[in-house]
């Protein structure tokens, strides 16, 4: 591995996660995963619709209590969610009944910080996500792309060290798509945070990670070093490195 | 492995849509024994509070299925007051027969009036100010006028009900139509349907859902507007039988009767839900 | 969404539709002429409501005020017709405040608290599946029973009815809550009374006031029910009086205030509780 790694961000162990429908069928969603995260890594999940992409999150999130093997974020075992992990989620989860301000700053609420000096913060990154404008609007003024901002505004506004994020993007156009990840990534530079994202997305994967991890049939079939300097061009994407990372990927995740 | 459903992360039980269902066996077991517990709770809770207070406030559960037993088929305490030979069982005939009769003739005159005035603009310029008013209102102010009007006979009772199921119906009809995506329609035409394939073939399928879960409402309500009727004045039923056991203070013979609605009501909700599911299988 | 002209349309013809109502009437009080026991026309034209009907109103005025009571012989005025009417009107109303706050208050905290457990909450399902469908309007008389006819009976039986469906439409309304806003709370650091007041609590709003404002109805109607099987005093009596006497002029002008009261307080508490929802995606 390519890293150095001072210690481990996230770190688990033969992890195994089964659910039982309601028909009662068991579904495997995770087999046997064991993956070490170091801090300061900026790792894309890469897979296919149903892989199991969502569960391993989840489960580092907490929100997944009932598996089994080991999982630790900064060496605690996880077994409920924590403010030392932000997540955003696959599904809008912009709290509709709170204005753009106060969504942002929801999570120092929840810590306890003064009004004045959280509605401070929370401009401060809506200012950074590109949101100045909005901070008085209700979410439902805002276009999707807008409140994918708000939610990304969210946990950076909290800072956790370690953000998980779950397909945050995936709902956006290609150039609202292209515009978040910059702000993502300049976010990162800035803060230096842990980074779990997921996305199916190949490409997105090779603009942002500094390591990617391609889940299949809940397995970890590879798990690939992106050795490509930052700020990734689409013309750094296209050398050969960049193509023969592509190609990797793509075989992993079932095409070519 | 334990169910992902009822795990610690799902902080409210009710939370979680595709989650809150508990595992195969947790159903199972939620069926088997939790819906009986949850009667015998009640039954429990009724039966203490029962015996904490004086007879003549509350009797138990099983006092008032001994009522009901002995007052089923013919009620001597009845007839002492002015009832007739008769019994708790045709009481409750006569009060379900208005129900379903007002129920049936108002609510097809509320379905047809309601989808036509979704669909024909004139119509519903005239229908929604007066379901506006009525929509909103004590449906049961009615009841003394109608007492008035038409004097002690079935026919009171059975015409609010039925005025009541109506104005409901054409609420629930109306909603139904505009919630039938437009789309359907339109393609139907584009096939070549007259007005009446879209009639048969979409809109009333198409609101039937929603319609019958407007039924369902309509149909609880029409118990207790019916019994409150026969209270104020009627020639038989079971709110009559409530009215004479008040006079008296038969506290088990109210309970009783009480009961019997409330069951009957529950066994014909059950019956409407199983058409329902039956009707609407495709949905 | 609808044109200015098209509203503009369906506000006339409403006024259109009731103006023809209102002569409907007229004229079939001139066709039936009709009249029941006691002499009152049972078909009671616009005139006799004003002049009889209204007037005899002054009836059920106890003579306060310096206002005279028909009862010490002295003639109706519509003064004392108004006062009559004011006061009943002040208790009926009263009623239904009471009832429905209290109803409103104990059936959403009940609901909220019974949501936080699943095994609570699928106890409790057959218990109030029963409540829901013993119908309301067939329990009057053990409530007078229990409570007395008087004010504080109806007040409870009011209560108990909006109570009973406010209580379901919390905890449907906590059930239809996203799981993710949950998880986005747990995951931000809330506790679980954090979770309460910040999600819970505005996220079941738009739910819960669809209740709300099926309860109003439903708090008019029981206590028109409540008044009408025995109380002693409020707009229900004067209906009670009025029915022995066959008046069915007087009936009609009760049912008529107790109308125009339901629809005032549905369209006020409609027009105030959107305040509240003016967040939600669709604030109709
Ligand atoms: N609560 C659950 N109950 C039962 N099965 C589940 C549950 N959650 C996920 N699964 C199953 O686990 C598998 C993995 O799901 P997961 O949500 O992790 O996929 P994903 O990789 O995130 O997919 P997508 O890209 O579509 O979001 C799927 O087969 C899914 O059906
Ligand atoms: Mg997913």
């Amino acid at each position: 591995m390519l890293m150095v790694e001072t210690q481990s961000a996230v770190s688990i162990d033969r992890l195994s996660v089964v659910f039982e429908r309601d028909d009662g069928t068991r579904v495997q969603a995770l087999r046997d995963v064991s993956l070490d995260i170091g801090e300061g890594e900026f790792v894309c999940v890469l897979g296919r619709s149903g892989h199991g992409k969502t569960t391993l999150l989840n489960v580092v999130a907490g929100l997944i209590p009932s598996y089994s093997g080991d999982v630790r974020v900064l060496g605690k075992p996880v077994k409920a969610p924590g403010v030392d992990r932000g997540v955003i989620f696959q599904k809008d989860a912009v709290f509709p009944w709170m204005r753009v301000e106060d969504n942002v700053a929801f999570g120092l609420r929840v810590s306890g910080m003064p009004k004045p000096e959280r509605l401070r913060v929370a401009r401060e990154h809506l200012d950074l996500v590109g949101l100045r404008n909005v901070p008085r609007a209700w979410p439902r003024e805002l276009s999707g792309g807008m409140r994918a901002r708000v939610a990304v505004a969210g946990v950076f506004a909290s800072d956790p060290p370690i953000l998980l994020a779950d397909e945050p993007f995936g709902a956006l156009d290609y150039v609202t798509r292209r515009q978040l990840q910059d702000v993502l990534l300049s976010l990162w530079e800035r803060t230096g945070k842990t980074i779990m994202f997921v996305t199916h997305d190949v490409d997105e994967a090779l603009r942002l990670a500094t390591r990617v991890i391609v889940v299949s049939n809940g397995s970890v079939v590879e798990d690939q070093a992106v050795d490509l300097p930052m700020p990734r061009s689409d013309d750094a994407l296209a050398t050969p490195r960049g193509l023969e990372l592509r190609h990797l990927l793509l075989h992993h995740i079932g095409l070519e | 492995m334990t169910e992902p459903g009822t795990g610690a992360a799902s902080p409210l039980a009710g939370g979680a849509p595709e989650q809150r269902r508990p595992a195969a066996w947790g159903r199972w077991l939620a069926h088997f024994l939790v819906a009986p517990s949850g009667v015998l709770l009640f039954l429990a809770v009724w039966t203490i509070l029962a015996i904490e207070l004086p007879p003549s406030r509350l009797v138990s559960p099983y006092a008032v299925a001994v009522d009901l037993w002995n007052n089923f088929l013919r009620s001597p305490r009845l007839e002492v007051f002015g009832l007739g030979r008769t019994g708790y069982g045709a009481l409750l005939l006569y009060t379900t027969r208005n129900v379903l009769v007002g129920l049936v003739v108002g609510s097809a005159v509320g379905i047809v009036v309601g989808i036509a005035s979704a669909r024909l603009r004139p119509l519903r310029l005239i229908v929604d100010p007066i379901v506006l008013v009525l929509g909103t209102v004590p449906v049961l102010v009615a009841a003394p006028l109608f007492l008035l009007w038409f004097g002690v006979v079935p026919f009171t009772q059975v015409l609010l009900v039925g005025g009541y199921s109506a104005v409901m119906m054409v609420i629930f009809a109306q909603r139904a139509a505009a919630n039938v995506d437009p789309v359907y329609e339109k393609s139907a035409m584009a096939r070549g349907a007259s007005w009446r394939d879209r009639l048969f073939l979409v809109l009333i399928p198409g609101t039937l859902p929603e319609i019958l879960g407007g039924l369902r409402i309509t149909l609880a309500s029409a118990w207790g507007l019916e019994t409150f009727a026969e209270i104020l004045g009627a020639p038989s039923g079971i709110g009559q039988a409530i009215k004479t056991l008040t006079n008296v203070n038969n506290v088990a013979g109210m309970l009783a009767c009480v009961s019997l609605v409330a069951l009957t009501a529950i066994i014909m909700d059950m019956l409407l839900v199983a058409l329902a599911r039956w009707v609407t299988r495709w949905a | 969404m609808a044109s200015r002209r098209e509203r503009l349309v369906s506000v006339a013809s409403g006024i259109g539709v009731f103006v023809a109502l209102v002569l409907l009437w007229e004229l079939l009080s001139r066709i039936v002429t009709a009249t029941g026991s006691y002499d009152e026309p049972l078909v009671p034209g616009w005139g006799y409501l004003w002049s009889n009907s209204l007037l005899r109103m002054a009836d059920y005025w106890d003579g306060s005020l310096g206002i005279p009571s028909t009862v010490e012989g002295d003639p109706p005025t519509y003064a004392a017709a108004i006062l009559a009417l004011g006061k009943a009107s002040l208790i009926t109303f009263q009623r239904v405040l009471i009832g429905l706050v209290a109803g409103v208050v104990v059936g959403v905290g009940l609901g909220v608290l019974v949501s936080m457990s699943s095994l609570a909450r699928r106890l409790l399902a057959p218990s109030v599946h029963i409540l829901r469908m013993t119908p309301f309007l067939a329990m009057i008389p053990l409530f007078n029973l229990w409570f007395g006819a008087a004010t504080i009976g109806i007040i409870l039986f009011v209560a108990y009815g909006v109570g009973v469906i406010m209580f379901i439409g919390a905890i449907n309304a906590v059930g239809n809550v996203p799981r993710v806003y949950f998880d986005r709370a747990a995951t931000a650091g809330a506790g679980l009374a954090t979770r309460y007041r910040l999600i819970v609590m505005p996220a079941i709003v738009p739910e819960l006031r669809a209740s709300l404002l099926l309860s109003i109805g439903l708090a008019w109607s029981l206590v028109v029910a409540g008044e009408l099987l025995g109380a002693q005093e409020g707009l229900g009596v004067i209906v009670i009086y009025a029915l022995q006497f066959a008046y069915t002029g007087r009936v009609m002008i009760i049912a008529f205030l107790f109308i125009l009261y339901a629809g005032i307080s549905f369209a006020l508490v409609e027009a105030v509780s959107r305040w509240f929802i003016r967040w939600h995606h669709q604030t109709t």
